[in-house]
């Protein structure tokens, strides 16, 4: 079985508080149902969630779509946003997890990111040393989405070409990005192309992208 | 209120689970019952706290936990929601689609063909995979053979249209049909004659001067061949106004010919799949190198220009002089990952033998089945978890 992993990292700030977290657990759970009902993602998507504010934490280590079981998100009072830290974990599971193809193993897909967060990296060195981390790890996709008006969209850019901005953090808006996740998450498996790129769906209209 | 979580179960398979309730906080549980278990097809035991059954009807089941605590026997039964979720069987969830009849270069969603004109028969199959079918895409696969009665060759050909490339069917469609064209013409012309010789000189003193004479001939006949699939792809984009990496696709390809007591196998192969000789108990023949990258759904293809540098393209021309032979096989990832999952795999007698065993079971490999082929197409449906690419198989025997 060829797995497609999925690394999920969100922010958990204090900022993220009420409405916004809550749509994001809603998001997250629309998210698994509805590849759920694919069956080829079914079948091979495997999903890890990461979530960062003061602490970073593993809250979903990667695990199979058909047993694994949403935990719960909480978010601090208030606090820092850890973005450098949370892609320092992200590195060490993906060269822990992810299955390199050897003539006795059959490699993974090629996995895939997504990040959500309404802040910028309180940790801004770090976040810029792993940069160069990340881009090694060869990711299928790096989406990062910048929700509501507090993101700086630059930071961002310097991570992925595919950066998104939701101008508010409402729960409808947040739901049409998890929704347009879901349907990249769905194509990610079987799009490699010519040149190894994956091809997102297109955005819905609720979801900028920046250029 | 907190949640009780089970974990997932899925539907048709038998579900077993024994609760502690030590594990939600309730270890001082009394009198207590489920309400919605048997809705979905399960059932609880309070003897020995397990719940039991044959799911039958998938997502979010609605059960609820009405309890009291050991200490209290009267008074009203608290209540807990609890989390079960029932998967989908998958084989429920495959549906078929049609591609849009305005879409360029349509392309059936099968194809199958028997040709028996030779001594030995030619049978090939393919079939648009299950997830295409429910994307509403065409099939990406092709496949073509010719036998020439007038030079006795054996000429088959499969490719695989890349995934993401828009027009890739139609890439797989041209770099077939060339092969078999150009291979035809290099049949007639005598210039495939001119390896009668070589292999003579081959069988005598099999040394890397005459192993190498035989390449080079190879290269020039065999490597034009698919020179010329290059070149009619990028027409055809040209015309199309689209990029040639739009028609992405590998290509396998062989040429068979009898010599005497001996046959002789020349192969050309860029991409994954598999080209193999398969002798039965015997360690196959592997006829090339699969290309296959880090991760999976990466390999290389017939439109990238490397595998036009000279040495690039020689290495990837492959031949075999054989006394005899079961079956010689091509075939697309849709079957090689289906059934041999990796490249080390494809080397094992036992794997082919598997692969003989189980299509066999529906394929009668003689020359006089006149169903072959309709046999083979019918095989195609298999089921393998985890694997629904395009399956495009083409056996010589």
């Amino acid at each position: 079985m060829r797995r497609l992993p999925v690394y999920l990292l969100l922010d958990t700030s204090g900022s993220m508080r009420g409405e916004p977290i809550e749509a994001v657990k809603n998001g997250l759970e629309s998210l698994v149902g509805f590849l759920r009902q694919d069956p080829f993602a079914l079948e091979s998507v495997h999903l890890s969630i990461i979530t960062f504010d003061r602490v970073v934490n593993n809250i979903l280590p990667l695990k199979d779509l058909e047993s694994l079981i949403l935990p719960e998100i909480t978010t601090p009072e208030s606090g820092p946003t850890h973005l450098g830290q949370a892609l320092e974990l992200l590195c060490e599971l993906v060269d822990l997890e992810v299955l390199k193809s050897t003539p006795d193993q059959k490699g993974d897909w090629m996995p895939l990111l997504f990040i959500m967060t309404d802040g910028k990296p309180s940790d801004l060195q770090k976040y810029r040393e792993m940069i160069p981390e990340v881009k090694q790890r060869n990711f299928g996709e790096v989406v990062a989405c910048a929700a509501g008006p507090l993101v700086d969209d630059k930071l961002l850019k310097e991570l992925t070409q595919t950066v998104v901005h939701l101008d508010t953090a409402d729960s409808a808006t947040i739901k049409t990005f998890f929704k347009w996740v879901s349907a990249s998450v769905s194509t990610g498996n079987r799009s490699m192309g010519a040149g190894g790129d994956v091809v997102l769906p297109p955005p819905p209209p609720q979801v900028n992208m920046v250029i | 209120m907190d949640k009780i979580v089970f974990p997932n179960a899925k539907e048709k398979e038998p579900y077993s689970y024994t609760i502690e309730w030590d594990k939600f906080a309730l270890s001082d549980i009394g009198e207590h019952y489920f309400e919605g278990l048997e809705a979905v097809g399960l059932s609880y035991d309070t003897a020995t706290r397990s719940i039991q059954g044959t799911p039958s009807i998938p997502g979010d089941a609605s059960v609820t936990l009405y309890f009291r605590p050991a200490a209290s026997v009267a008074g009203e039964m608290q209540t807990k929601p609890v989390h079960l979720f029932i998967n989908f069987d998958p084989r429920s969830l495959w549906t078929e689609h049609e591609p849009a009849a305005d879409e360029p270069y349509q392309k059936p969603h099968t194809d199958h063909v028997l040709d028996t004109s030779g001594a030995r028969t030619m049978v090939a199959a393919s079939k648009r995979g299950r997830s295409h079918a429910r994307e509403a895409k065409f099939r990406e696969d092709d496949f073509d053979l010719l036998y020439r009665a007038d030079t006795g060759w054996y000429i088959m050909a499969v490719a695989d249209g890349a995934g993401s490339a828009k027009y890739s069917r139609e890439g797989s469609r041209i770099a077939c049909s060339t092969m078999i064209e150009q291979l035809t013409q290099a049949a007639m012309q005598e210039k495939l004659q001119e390896i009668e010789p070589l292999l003579a000189q081959f069988e005598n003193s099999p040394d890397d001067a005459s192993r190498k004479a035989i390449g080079d001939m190879l290269y020039s006949t065999l490597g034009n061949a698919v020179l010329q699939a290059y070149k009619n792809i990028a027409n055809e984009a040209a015309i199309k106004e689209a990029l040639v990496k739009d028609y992405a696709t590998t290509l396998l390809t062989t040429i068979v010919r009898q010599y005497g007591s001996k046959w002789f196998i020349g192969a050309f192969w860029v991409g994954d799949g598999g080209v193999g000789i398969h002798v039965k108990g015997e360690v196959p023949k592997i006829l090339g190198d699969p290309d296959t990258g880090e991760y999976s759904g990466q390999t290389r293809f017939l439109t990238m220009s490397e595998v036009f540098e000279a040495t690039s393209l020689y290495k990837r021309i492959r031949f075999q002089l054989v006394d005899s032979f079961d079956a010689l096989v091509l075939m697309t990832d849709g079957i090689t990952d289906a059934w041999f999952h990796t490249d080390a795999n494809l080397q094992k007698a036992e794997k082919w033998s598997e692969l003989f065993a189980e299509m066999q079971k529906e394929v009668t490999l003689t020359h006089e089945n006149e169903q072959a082929h309709n046999e083979l197409l019918q095989w195609l449906d298999f089921w393998v978890k985890g694997e629904y690419d395009d399956r495009t198989i083409a056996i010589l025997f």
